[in-house]
């Protein structure tokens, strides 16, 4: 009975609006992101490994 | 395509570098993190130790001791110990440890970390404490009362309020992909917490709350909040700490920084959606079922594209495996993540689902994601940050290598055996003759046959924990009770840079893009079936055609988008709960907003059997038995009609399961007389041979507060349960009328029972389940009394 209902509840177009949402959303990005270059990202990936620049380890706390 | 893009993209430097000041020193707080590892090892032996117990319980019934001590009141605990003590404490370290450094900033205050810590670990004890005392919600991983749920909730915003206020002092203004699963996790735990918890506790100083939501709505809620925990407690945290972590221990850049833009906005969207396939086959609607299959599978692809790019991220550096431990366990761990999440999907269709769910398979599946990528990313972080801080090598790397060698061989048999066991119940359980019917009819048959698995089970828990034990003796070795040796590091002040105004981000070209592409979706939607697509092809192709005009009219030198949010972390992080909340809030609430309107014809509980349901939820029982006959057959011939939604209407919290150790009890009611019920649950084995159910002889003799059952029924009355003033207030003479009803009737077949006891308002409630109320007798309305009794 319940299911009858939802399936004629003009609030099932929620699931599908927000899938909608997330096809737009995802193609936005997947376009935005590809269109650089991978070694466009390059300085950003290095951030942990680079992070250990101008170090300095003193004693213990 | 623009001409820049053509010919070679400039590197998007991180800003920070770009708008130099003076540089200044700064000193990272990283005891913080070294407490959190320390409590993780502690709390990870114990919350293990515990699974080894269970694990043994199972294979062994005698091993259920003590009542406190009982399987059904230490699964929670184990569950909960090993999932917010060992995992909790393990990601809050990695966080606290890589986000300064990702940022380039002192965690913002030490007074909310040491509170962070120190609440969290008294959140633990509380639950150490309250679980095996049978105090639980009875809902999976969500068990804690509400107390403490207010705890966590502070708590979390304690650590919430750190991080950000971290991010606003950072000095490296771009955001690290890392710290955008963190963002990710902070937000959507939160909201899961809060949405799922909601409970009205009982008056008068007790522990005892009935969930807001019942039935299928609990359901739904509950698996939105249960599935999401694994996603984003388990999942996405651990996800930042590997594109931290195992870059730093390779020693070279994440295999595609592309790809890890995809894989967070990809798998945070889509998560959130998966829930629904814990109740495939079940009475929820079929369209909430449809909807958690597909996104399950469509998970596929963002959980793959990270694992592989974490597993490429070793791309050329493989040799380096055998001589260090750290990128072992990083591999393995990752590898587990892979298999966990082909696994997953593959679960979440339907067919899969009918043999799978309720089974072993389950088990093994969830401790391959527990044990494999959570447990051996814990050890990977921990084997390096343990001598990174307390500026020691690490004790022995050969212990290490041991620790991960045992651990794998653990898993693996852990995860074989379960396999094993889960195809083979599932099997047996829809096994018919030619005739039709079932070829194991005995349920106690099909878990005789896998008690050997449970050996072996036992057998791998135990190998992992004795590996948690050498790595626990291994980092205490290397310095983990030491004090950490500060590390300062020399940053660049971000410089007042002029930053995009607001206004012009709020309607930038992408914002104002998407609202229009929006609009003609939502016009899309409320269109009549010819109008629709028309309206979502044309606004696919305004999105598609507005996007490469978009990218065609940027200034030249003017930052893309994507830059501007990556570097406004209060944008991003609005933009990741919008992500997160499309799904939540798509799939609840339509299940929340309609009204259940088979409510109608249900009755609720009388007062005895909501005080032996209380019971049955606080002993736990429910870890082991479902209330929910799927609508296939071999299930309805072995339990009877396939359940409806009408019939957990108003069962706060509901009681479907999610694992069937014994037998669903959907329609337990009248199957049995009283008196089975009652040998049964003193010495289940003298009545089923073989059976692994702890002996619940305690319930003889623990009273029960009857004068307290109008309250309940009370606080069950303002969440929908639509009990009246007159049942209210005629609850305890109610109750003890039922109670007595029983009690004259074991007493007739010569046991003698107090009527006021737990051991007969279990009676009452198993004997009511899947049966209408009898007819009024003469005290309250709509109640059952003598029903009970016969």
């Amino acid at each position: 009975m319940k299911s009858e209902m939802l399936a004629r509840s003009p609030m099932l177009a929620l699931p599908l609006f927000a899938l909608f949402l997330f096809l737009v959303v995802f193609a936005t990005v997947l376009y935005v992101t590809m269109r650089r270059k991978a070694p466009a990202y390059d300085p950003i990936a290095r951030l942990p490994i680079d992070d250990d620049e101008h170090l300095d380890r003193g004693d213990r706390r | 395509m623009t001409s820049a893009a053509k010919t070679s993209d400039p590197p998007v430097e991180p800003i920070a570098r770009s708008q130099a000041s003076e540089p200044t020193t700064i000193a990272y707080e990283d005891q913080t993190p070294m407490r959190f590892v320390a409590a993780s090892a502690v709390w990870g032996i114990v919350g293990m130790l515990v699974g080894v117990i269970v694990a043994l319980q199972l294979a062994w019934a005698p091993a259920n001791i003590h009542a406190t001590l009982g399987f059904g009141r230490l699964r929670p605990l184990h569950t909960n110990a090993v999932i917010f003590a060992f995992v909790g404490n393990m990601i809050f370290a990695g966080i606290y440890h890589s986000t300064q450094r990702l940022v380039k900033a002192r965690t913002a205050s030490d007074l909310l970390s040491k509170i962070h810590f120190w609440g969290w670990q008294l959140i633990i004890v509380a639950a150490a404490v309250t679980l095996p005392l049978g105090m639980t919600q009875g809902k999976e991983y969500a068990e804690l009362e509400w107390p403490i749920d207010l705890a966590i909730t502070a708590v979390w915003v304690v650590f919430a309020i750190n991080f950000f206020w971290t991010l606003a002092r950072r000095t490296e203004k771009h955001l690290y992909v890392a710290i955008w699963f963190y963002i990710a996790t902070i937000v959507t735990v939160a909201i899961l917490h809060v949405v799922n918890s909601l409970a009205i506790p009982v008056l008068g100083g007790t522990l005892k709350s009935y969930s807001v939501y019942g039935g299928a709505q609990d359901a739904l809620v509950q698996w939105w909040y249960g599935h999401n925990a694994v996603a984003f407690f388990l999942t996405t945290p651990v996800l930042g700490i590997m594109y931290y972590y195992l870059p730093k221990a390779a020693g070279r850049p994440v295999y595609s920084y592309r790809l890890s833009i995809i894989h967070f906005w990809a798998l945070i969207f889509i998560y959130i959606w998966a829930g629904p396939h814990h109740l495939l086959n079940t009475a929820l609607p079929d369209w909430a079922q449809t909807l958690g299959m597909i996104f399950s599978l469509m998970l596929w692809a963002p959980s793959w594209g990270g694992m592989l790019n974490g597993l490429l991220t070793l791309r050329g550096g493989w040799s380096k495996l055998r001589e260090e431990p750290v990128l072992k366990f990083f591999a393995a761990g990752v590898t587990f993540y892979g298999m966990a999440t082909f696994e997953g999907p593959l679960l979440s269709i339907k067919s899969v689902s009918s043999l799978a769910h309720y089974t072993d398979w389950i088990i093994g599946h969830v401790h391959a994601g527990a044990l494999g990528w959570n447990g051996f990313m814990a050890a990977g972080m921990f084997y390096w940050l343990v001598p990174a801080l307390s500026g020691r090598p690490l004790y022995s790397k050969r212990l290490a290598d041991a620790h991960f060698w045992l651990g794998t061989v653990g898993i693996l048999l852990y995860i074989v055996a379960m396999w094993v066991s889960g195809v083979n119940q599932g099997m047996m359980w829809r096994a018919t003759n030619p005739d039709g019917s079932l070829m194991y009819p005995t349920f106690v048959e099909t878990l005789i046959a896998i008690k050997p698995m449970y050996w072996m089970r036992l057998i791998g828990g135990s190998m992992y924990l004795v590996g948690m034990l050498m790595m626990t003796y291994n980092l205490a070795r290397t310095g983990l009770w030491s004090k950490v040796v500060e590390t300062r590091v020399k940053v660049v002040p971000l410089a007042p840079a002029p930053e995009v105004p607001w206004k012009d981000v709020i309607f930038s070209r992408p914002i104002v893009l998407t609202i229009v592409v929006l609009g003609l979706g939502g016009a899309g939607m409320a269109a009549n079936m010819f109008a629709g697509p028309l309206f979502f092809a044309i606004a696919f192709f305004v999105a598609l055609f507005g996007m490469v005009a978009f990218q065609h009219a940027r200034k030249a030198g003017g930052p893309p988008f994507h830059r501007i949010l990556e570097g406004r972390a209060l944008l991003f992080t609005v933009l990741s709960a919008l992500a997160v909340l499309a799904g939540g809030v798509a799939e609840i609430v339509p299940a929340l907003v309609v009204k259940p309107v088979e409510a109608a014809n249900a009755k609720p509980y009388s007062p005895l059997e909501v005080e032996g349901r209380d019971v049955f939820i606080a002993e736990g029982c429910y870890t082991c038995h479902s209330q929910m006959i799927r609508p296939m057959r071999f299930e309805t011939v072995r339990y009877g009609d396939p359940s409806t939604l009408e019939e957990s209407a108003f069962d706060h919290p509901f009681q479907w399961g999610s694992k069937r150790t014994g037998p669903d009890l959907a329609r337990e009611g009248g199957k049995y007389p009283n008196l089975w019920h009652y040998r049964h649950m003193v010495d289940p084995r003298a009545i089923t041979p073989g059976s692994n159910m702890p002996p619940y002889a305690h319930l003889e003799n623990e009273r029960l507060d009857l004068a307290r059952t109008g309250d309940k029924m009370r606080a069950l009355s303002k969440v929908g349960v639509p009990y009246t003033e007159a049942q209210m207030a005629a609850a305890e003479t109610n109750a003890r009328e039922q109670g007595r009803a029983i009690a004259e009737d074991l007493a007739k077949e010569g046991a003698h029972v107090e009527p006021d006891t737990q051991m007969v308002a279990v009676i009452a409630y198993l004997q009511r389940l899947g049966k209408p109320p009898a007819e009024k007798k003469d005290v309250g309305e709509g109640v059952s009394m003598q029903e009970g009794a016969k």
